[in-house]
């Protein structure tokens, strides 16, 4: 445990060293942030309802800022990329042959810049919390309020799992950068990053909430604007929990065949 | 002396994708994909005891980094046996990973944003290594190598001298048994390259580490390692004492020699069939045996003023070696 924090330190270290970037990326969320909530304000504004799609202006609004929230503490970046250009030009060697686990070790990683970035975004986002102050809804109960954090841990692990999953394919193929353009893409629309998934027809939502997507992003964000009951609370972390498990094993077989064909190319 | 490196009859064979010229064989590849089997090792056997410093020499592409990824681990051998401490390399435990090191030339193994000294104090916290000892380590090599100064500087920041001085001491901070060296001194000038050269055969001698060493700077190997192993196109072609090999498997010499007029230079064109004519003087490939007849023409030859006696440089002997087959 004592090398994985250290690895988290000094990513923390290396991260503060583009902080440029990370403020940046930041800002960029932001930008997005007030993009979305005017495009849903003229849409609100030239309606005759003040509801849509079982939403309300100020639902929808609440939704995005948590979205944006949460997608700052569980996306991946460029992390996806980073390890499977490791497989492809070698460089996973290096972990490889210290004592450490791969698996945990990308993941310190990512957790190492995450914090950092969290420091960021807090900044970032009280002027936000601020501006829209009036418009945001929270509706949650002292349970929710304890469960929510697990809620976004599960999400970061499942979140990962799905990125190391896919740059795991590196060892098969050499260029998987098209791999991870879908994946953004597809991940975006069915996790509920695009627009909140429940304003779907039932029978496409029945198929979204049996997928991992909807617990990276959708689940965690109900769990903070939406009173759940106890049932659903049980069935979301369930499914969270359940597709972890699923895809850690789909990791740990694709990871055991891929090393055995993993030539350390350039090396 | 005990072994610590046993390999079998290793092979290893890459599969590689073959395509045709141009943009058609592109597209022809896009349908059906041609492989071919390359084979960078094939049936290598070979044992080194503790303490040695072996140089594993080859042209580009004999296989020799394919066999030190074997040996560390990192490539799974397709046939043979390989034994390394004991372990089987490519199950990559603890214990075994604990025990070994690899430095590549061509790559970098700290982490490239942050100074050395904080790469050292990662890798001290993955193999576990105590504050006593890791502190003492790090000042002894930063101290031998003469990069203690360069510590806090980012790595990116650094001459790639000193970013190898680095490397290598970042690889042996856990003080393996056994270090794998691949072009450790690819690129560098002189200077470095000899500390370099010092330092490894310090580490050789003080820690007992045994070292495989691959270089194409023969004059390092020369100086460092006594043994050799030489391979090409995946076969081993010599195993053996250097100097057993300079003096044993060519009987050749060269012989320089200068003289005023070129008829008496030309009396002894007749020893040899590869001659360098620069002026007055002349290179030549001679026999051993013949130099005691060149020797008294020479001599006994008031127009030559000049001679010389050399051994075949090393590259020569290897290439030679390369271009036969299975010598020894």
């Amino acid at each position: 445990m004592k090398k994985y924090i250290e690895v988290i330190k000094t990513n923390m270290q290396i991260s503060f060293m583009y902080k440029w970037n990370v403020v940046i990326t930041s800002l960029m969320d932001v930008f997005k942030l007030i993009a979305e909530c005017a495009f849903w304000q003229i849409l609100f504004a030239t309606s005759a309802s003040d509801e849509m799609y079982g939403y309300t202006l100020n639902g929808l609004i609440t939704y995005y800022i948590f979205m944006y929230i949460i997608g700052a503490i569980t996306g991946m970046g460029s992390m996806g990329y980073k390890v499977a250009d490791d497989i492809k030009n070698g460089t996973l060697s290096n972990i490889l042959l210290k004592t450490i686990s791969c698996i945990k070790y990308y993941f310190s990683e990512i957790i190492g810049q995450k914090i950092v970035q969290l420091l960021f975004s807090l900044v970032v986002f009280i002027p936000i919390f601020i501006f829209y102050a009036s418009s945001i809804n929270i509706k949650i109960n002292l349970l929710q309020l304890i469960l929510f954090p697990f809620a976004i841990i599960f999400a970061l692990v499942l979140t990962y799992l799905i990125n190391l999953l896919i740059s795991f394919l590196a060892f098969w193929l050499t260029e998987v950068t098209s791999f991870f353009f879908v994946k953004d893409l597809v991940v975006d629309f069915l996790s509920g990053k695009a627009f909140p998934i429940d304003i779907m027809p039932v029978g496409v939502l029945g198929v979204l909430n049996l997928l991992p997507f909807a617990y990276c992003t959708f689940f965690p964000i109900n769990i903070l604007t939406k009173d759940l009951t106890f049932l659903e609370l049980m069935r979301g972390f369930g499914m969270q929990l359940g597709w972890i498990l699923v895809i850690y094993v789909m990791v740990r077989i694709a990871w055991k065949k891929g090393i055995k064909r993993y030539s350390g190319t350039g090396m | 002396m005990s072994n610590v490196i046993n390999v079998m009859n290793a092979s290893k064979t890459y599969k590689i994708v073959k395509k045709e010229e141009g943009l058609k064989g592109s597209l022809k590849s896009m349908i059906s994909r041609k492989y071919e089997e390359k084979k960078a090792v094939e049936n290598v056997s070979f044992s080194i005891d503790e303490g040695e410093f072996v140089g594993f020499i080859g042209p580009n592409g004999a296989g020799k980094t394919t066999t030190i990824k074997m040996l560390s681990g990192i490539v799974h051998p397709n046939s043979g046996e390989i034994s390394v401490l004991g372990y089987m390399p490519q199950k990559l435990q603890n214990d075994f990973k604990r025990q070994i090191a690899v430095t590549m030339g061509q790559k970098n193994q700290l982490w490239w944003d942050i100074p050395a000294q904080d790469s050292f104090r990662l890798i001290k916290v993955i193999y576990n290594l105590s504050d006593k000892e890791f502190n003492k380590t790090v000042d002894e090599l930063t101290e031998l190598l003469g990069v203690k100064r360069l510590l806090d500087v980012p790595l990116r920041n650094l001459s790639l001298g000193e970013r190898m001085k680095m490397e290598i001491i970042g690889a042996i901070i856990h003080n393996p048994k056994i270090l794998f060296l691949d072009e450790p001194t690819i690129g560098l000038d002189v200077t470095s390259r000899r500390k370099i050269c010092e330092f490894l055969q310090y580490i050789n001698k003080e820690r007992k580490t045994t070292i495989m060493l691959t270089s194409h700077y023969l004059e390092d190997i020369d100086l460092l390692c006594n043994r050799i192993i030489a391979i090409n196109k995946g076969k081993v072609l010599y195993d053996g004492d250097i100097r057993g090999m300079k003096a044993d498997s060519l009987d050749k010499k060269y012989v320089s020699v200068s003289a005023y007029n070129e008829e008496s230079l030309k009396a002894l064109k007749k020893y040899s069939n590869n001659i360098k004519e620069t002026g007055n003087t002349i290179k030549m490939l001679v026999n051993r045996g013949d130099l005691q007849n060149i020797g008294k023409e020479v001599f006994l030859n008031d127009q030559f003023y000049d001679v010389n006696i050399e051994e075949m440089p090393l590259d020569e002997i290897f290439e030679i070696l390369y271009n036969q087959r299975e010598l020894v």
